[in-house]
């Protein structure tokens, strides 16, 4: 390996990985290093063969290979090191970065870090269902993985936790298989994923839904044989006598996935409660000088064409901190007001055009979208599954009060 | 004669409106309503007449290192014909090498689309 | 009758701590043994989920109150002191067996701090009862101090803001994991020339002239002797050695729930309530987990009755919550029930003699703590045994020392890359919350694991925050190369455990062949 000091070093090769590393060299830095765990780069976009990525990005419909292969195309011809099947055992705050893999454990320092390890998915044993711990509870990805990549079933009558989209294009691909989804459990009162998943992958195939369901007991003690349903009141809890038998042999979990942030806190990188992933500036900048994050990790996603963009906007500013160039002071927070959840980035200068991203705590019609008091724009639907994007322009931002460090976003119904 | 009304929703955005199709025996539309943009209402439509998708699932691989191949159809097929599709292709085998836009079946079912492979397959 | 696979002196049924500490101790001598376990891996039953500290002093005066519950109301203090049960005398001499055991056997441990804090006046009452009856014991039962409120948060600075006092002992409680135990004591005896054979349920006892034939799911072993270490289910297997049993199991199941090992600063060693009857009520540091367990013990009618029920979870998290207040739900990374077996002829203490009707067949029932008393009971077994007839001759060659299988995690970088020198597969992280690397799987299923568990509890891959999520696939894959099976079969656990239903297609494919 060559001996001069890495200039930026990309902590997995999902989409946002890959676009950090490829912007990273466009924006001038010479060593770049994109760490992987797997066997293949790309992330999870090998087992998502669905079609829908790229739209945005490419103004195309591509399947996840398809997206994922663009990207490793430009990696191979950009002159990024790789190594893959190479586990980051530690990061610290100074960016010394421990790798291990079969040629050894060995540490690294970097002059800069972008942080892209992705999410994981809730498992079983974190969602306390009554039950035995039989064989046969897959969260959906795993599940994923094994029907998609490496060529097996998990079970042949399917019940499924969760509507998010995961969960959605499970119920749809196992269908495909020939096996039975018997039901998508949801406890809220609205499908969690994207409308295109649940007419294409729900209504397509007629796929019973429960919505205000939950499972309250899993049957079986050595293998899954059934699952109990019930209905739920409005705090949630199940009602007795609405409890109902659905025999299965498999259930897949898409209950929710948790920003990867393990190398992150040991860093001492301050994470965001809710979003679960670091807190960043609008130059996906986090607290510890020097170490950037984007995707996933940072919050989730539902559309990779906005993690390729985060990735890539990490990326160069990566690069940019690596050749010396000093960050700006953000000197605004943007805070998660009355009906939303969270707000990236968190911290913003107030002098550029900045894109915001936000997710709603409850779906409404008809509501008003606000940035503190300096912006306001009319949406005919919020929904806490589609991620909301809003660029405040430079003009907008001058409205900025002197004296203001803080801006509160709201989501109210029009009055 | 009469009115049979069908509701379909909208995917063009996440409004999801639910629009209704009113057509008659012959399924001639009669009227189209609840709809919020052009879009809307062409998408109404088209999926009234006759629903299409792509087609994203895997072919089985030997000889390689994988033990599938991800493909998917280069043009929409009617829903219909998505689980004949499948039949199909559960029987087709795949040796390397391959990449993506390969073309694996040529106008699967007479249905005017290909099956390309979306991956890479190696040795 | 079907040929037998096996000739032995001794058939050890159970592959639980007893059984493991039996076949243990019994490799020291001139024997052709063999365990016999009827799950996937050795460790299968109580002991995966008993709470299993090696405990002593203050920790064993708690229980005695614990366990008060069985006995009579009003029963003096003293009398839940019974210095000549087995039970007692195992206790007070197994901990100090232990403490050069744990080394000898490599088996990973940590002496935590133990706290009991008391806040209202009825647990001060409750907390001096066992403070009194400590004292009164004395020696290691009294080897404890009483602490007051500034003293309590510079050890233990995340409980109650209310707590008034407090009863401390330093090194009172081993942390170890009990699964650890069972299996370093069945490898040991492994290298002295045992075998164990797993998913060998016994599904019968014959006598063949002065031999006994053991009946299992793998096939019939012909021996002289059979110790009787099933545990939960040793009332049956007792049964299929003839009839005269005048004592019966009950069982007692307690939830217990683990969290991610985020929160381990959160508590530094066990801390609990001091006990009433019946309940106990614990948050401790398990390796770099939290443990809790607390609630009551509920009886229950079958010894795999591990039903997890869910609001015994959210019941004993709000009880979690007055010793330590920052514990969250957030953080549950596991919850599991464990089951607790009593025998009803004296729940003070183990039956650990010979069958009234087969005077080569040995019962070792074993209450719990089942692990502390473990190695002085496998001696005395192991004297029964000769009493009865059966020859002890020492090997000269036996080594009481086993290596555990490398944990990656808790070596330095330069140990780490000795390691991968020798073998490249010690590089291959392949579990990223728990830093388990392929070569240690590797060895664990060289050791005897063949299931998906048994990986999990040999080497942790999977045990951490995302419960095999990244991981579990390629455990599964590497579990059916080093096997030589297919990948359909590897199993979760048990033969009747299967991960995975089909190969892909193979549904399409049949449904075509029904329509035709």
């Amino acid at each position: 390996m060559n001996s001069a000091p890495i200039d930026v070093l990309v902590i997995g090769s999902g989409p946002a990985g890959m676009a950090a590393a490829i912007q990273a060299r466009k924006s001038g830095s010479e060593r770049v290093l994109l760490v992987e765990r797997a066997e293949e780069l790309g992330g999870l976009l090998s087992q998502c063969i669905h079609n829908g990525f790229g739209l945005i990005y490419f103004s195309e419909d591509m399947t996840g290979p398809e997206y994922g292969q663009k990207f490793i195309e430009k990696v191979m011809d950009s002159k990024i090191e790789v190594l893959l099947e190479t586990m980051v055992l530690r990061l610290t705050a100074d960016r010394k970065v421990t790798l291990c893999n079969r040629n050894g454990v060995q540490t690294l320092a970097p002059k800069s870090v972008v942080l892209t390890m992705g999410c994981r998915e809730r498992a079983r044993e974190s969602i306390v269902i009554s039950g035995y711990r039989p064989a046969g509870i897959f969260t959906a990805g795993t599940a994923q993985r094994w029907v998609n990549i490496e060529g097996y079933l998990p079970g042949k009558e399917i019940v499924i936790l969760g509507s998010g989209d995961v969960g959605m294009i499970m119920a749809r691909r196992l269908t495909l298989e020939g096996a039975r989804v018997k039901a998508v459990v949801e406890i809220l009162p609205y499908i969690g994923g994207l409308i295109r998943n649940e007419v294409q992958c729900i209504y397509d195939f007629n796929i019973p839904v429960l919505l205000e369901h939950t499972i309250s007991n899993i049957h079986g003690i050595q293998r899954v044989n059934g699952v109990t349903v019930a209905r739920l009141d409005q705090d949630k809890n199940p009602i007795p006598g609405t409890e109902k038998f659905i025999e299965c042999d498999t259930l897949l979990l898409s209950v929710g996935l948790i920003p990867e942030n393990e190398l992150s806190f040991m860093a001492g990188v301050d994470l965001d409660p809710i979003t679960g992933g670091p807190i960043v500036n609008e130059r996906m900048e986090t607290n510890v000088s020097g170490i950037y994050a984007a995707g996933n990790c940072v919050h989730v996603n539902d559309l990779v064409d906005n993690v390729t963009l985060e990735g890539e906007k990490a990326g160069q500013n990566a690069a940019e901190y690596a050749s010396g160039k000093a960050s700006q002071e953000m000197r605004i927070k943007l805070e998660a007001g009355e009906n939303v959840r969270y707000v990236v980035p968190q911290m913003i200068t107030g002098k550029r055009e900045v894109t915001i991203r936000l997710r709603v705590k409850e779906p409404g019609r008809d509501v008003i979208l606000r940035v503190g008091d300096i912006m306001a724009k009319k949406l005919k639907v919020v929904k806490p599954s589609e991620m909301l994007n809003l660029i405040v322009s430079a003009k907008h931002l001058k409205e900025i009060k002197k004296r203001t460090d803080k801006l509160v976003m709201s989501c109210q119904k029009e009055s | 004669m009469t009115k049979h009304v069908s509701e379909i929703i909208c995917i063009v955005c996440p409004l999801a409106c639910r629009v209704s199709v009113a057509a008659d025996d012959e399924r001639h539309i009669l009227e189209v309503d609840g709809f919020q943009c052009k879009k809307g209402k062409e998408y109404a439509v088209a999926e009234y007449r006759s629903p299409m998708r792509v087609l994203t699932t895997t072919v089985i691989a030997t000889k390689s290192r994988h033990a599938l191949l991800p493909v998917r159809t280069n043009r929409v097929i009617p829903r219909g014909k998505l689980i004949n599709c499948m039949n199909y292709l559960a029987k087709i085998k795949v040796k390397p090498p391959l990449k993506a836009g390969d073309v694996i079946v040529r106008n699967i079912l007479n249905l005017g689309s290909d099956i390309i492979a979306v991956g890479t397959l190696l040795d | 009758m079907d040929q037998p696979i096996l000739e032995t002196d001794v058939v050890i049924i159970g592959g639980g701590v007893t059984g493991a500490a039996i076949v243990r101790e019994l490799s020291r001598y001139q024997l052709r043994m063999v365990l016999v376990e009827k799950g996937g891996e050795l460790s299968a039953g109580q002991t995966k989920v008993s709470l299993g500290n090696i405990y002593t002093g203050l920790n064993l005066v708690g229980s005695m109150i614990l366990k008060s519950v069985l006995l009579p109301p009003g029963t003096p203090l003293t009398e839940l002191y019974h210095r000549n049960t087995l039970h007692t005398k195992w206790c007070e001499e197994g901990f100090k067996e232990w403490e050069s055991v744990l080394t000898e056997l490599d088996i990973k441990h940590r002496y935590v701090p133990l706290t009991i804090i008391a806040q209202g006046d009825n647990q001060i009452k409750n907390l001096e009862k066992i403070r009194d009856l400590g004292r009164q014991l004395g020696g290691r039962y009294a080897d404890f101090e009483q602490i007051g409120r500034e003293e309590i948060f510079t050890r233990e600075s995340n409980v109650n803001p209310e707590v008034r006092t407090a009863l401390y002992a330093a090194r009172h409680v081993i942390d170890i994991f009990p699964p650890e135990v069972a299996i370093a004591l069945v490898e040991n005896a492994v290298e002295n020339g045992c075998r164990f054979l797993l998913n060998a349920e016994v599904v019968g006892i014959s006598q063949s002239g002065l031999h006994q034939i053991v009946h299992t799911r793998r096939g019939s072993i012909k021996t002289n002797f059979i110790v009787n270490a099933a545990c939960g289910w040793g009332d049956k297997i007792c049964d299929m050695a003839g009839g005269g049993r005048d004592w019966g199991l009950q069982y007692k199941k307690t939830v217990m729930i683990i969290l991610d090992t985020r929160c381990k600063g959160l508590v530094h060693g066990m801390v609990r309530w001091p006990n009433v009857p019946g309940r106990l009520d614990l948050v401790q540091r398990r390796e770099d987990n939290i443990l809790i367990e607390c609630g009551t013990y509920d009886p229950t009618d079958h010894p795999d009755d591990t039903y997890t029920i869910r609001e015994d979870v959210i019941k004993s998290m709000t009880v979690a919550k007055t010793l330590i207040p920052s514990l969250s739900e957030k953080d549950i990374i596991n919850t599991f029930t464990g089951v607790r077996v009593f025998n009803t002829r004296n729940v003070e203490d183990h039956i650990v003699e010979f069958h009234p009707a087969n005077k080569r067949f040995l019962n070792v029932i074993i209450r719990l703590p089942g692990i502390i008393g473990t190695l002085p009971m496998a001696r005395h077994v192991a004297g029964m045994l000769e009493e009865a007839g059966c020859k002890l001759i020492r090997k000269n060659d036996f080594c009481p020392h086993r290596t555990a299988i490398p944990r990656f995690r808790d070596l330095s970088d330069d140990m780490r890359n000795r390691m991968i020198r020798d073998d490249s597969r010690y590089g291959h992280v392949v579990c990223r919350c728990e830093t388990v690397t392929e070569g240690q799987i590797v060895e664990a299923i060289r050791r005897g694991a063949s299931t998906e568990e048994g990986i999990r509890m040999r080497t942790r891959a999977g045990m951490g925050r995302c419960k095999g999520g990244f991981c579990g696939p390629r455990v599964v894959k590497i579990l059916a190369r080093e096997l030589n099976i297919a990948v359909e079969e590897v199993k979760k656990r048990s033969l009747d455990s299967p991960l995975l239903l089909c190969k892909s297609k193979e549904l399409l494919l049949r449904s075509e062949k029904g329509i035709a």
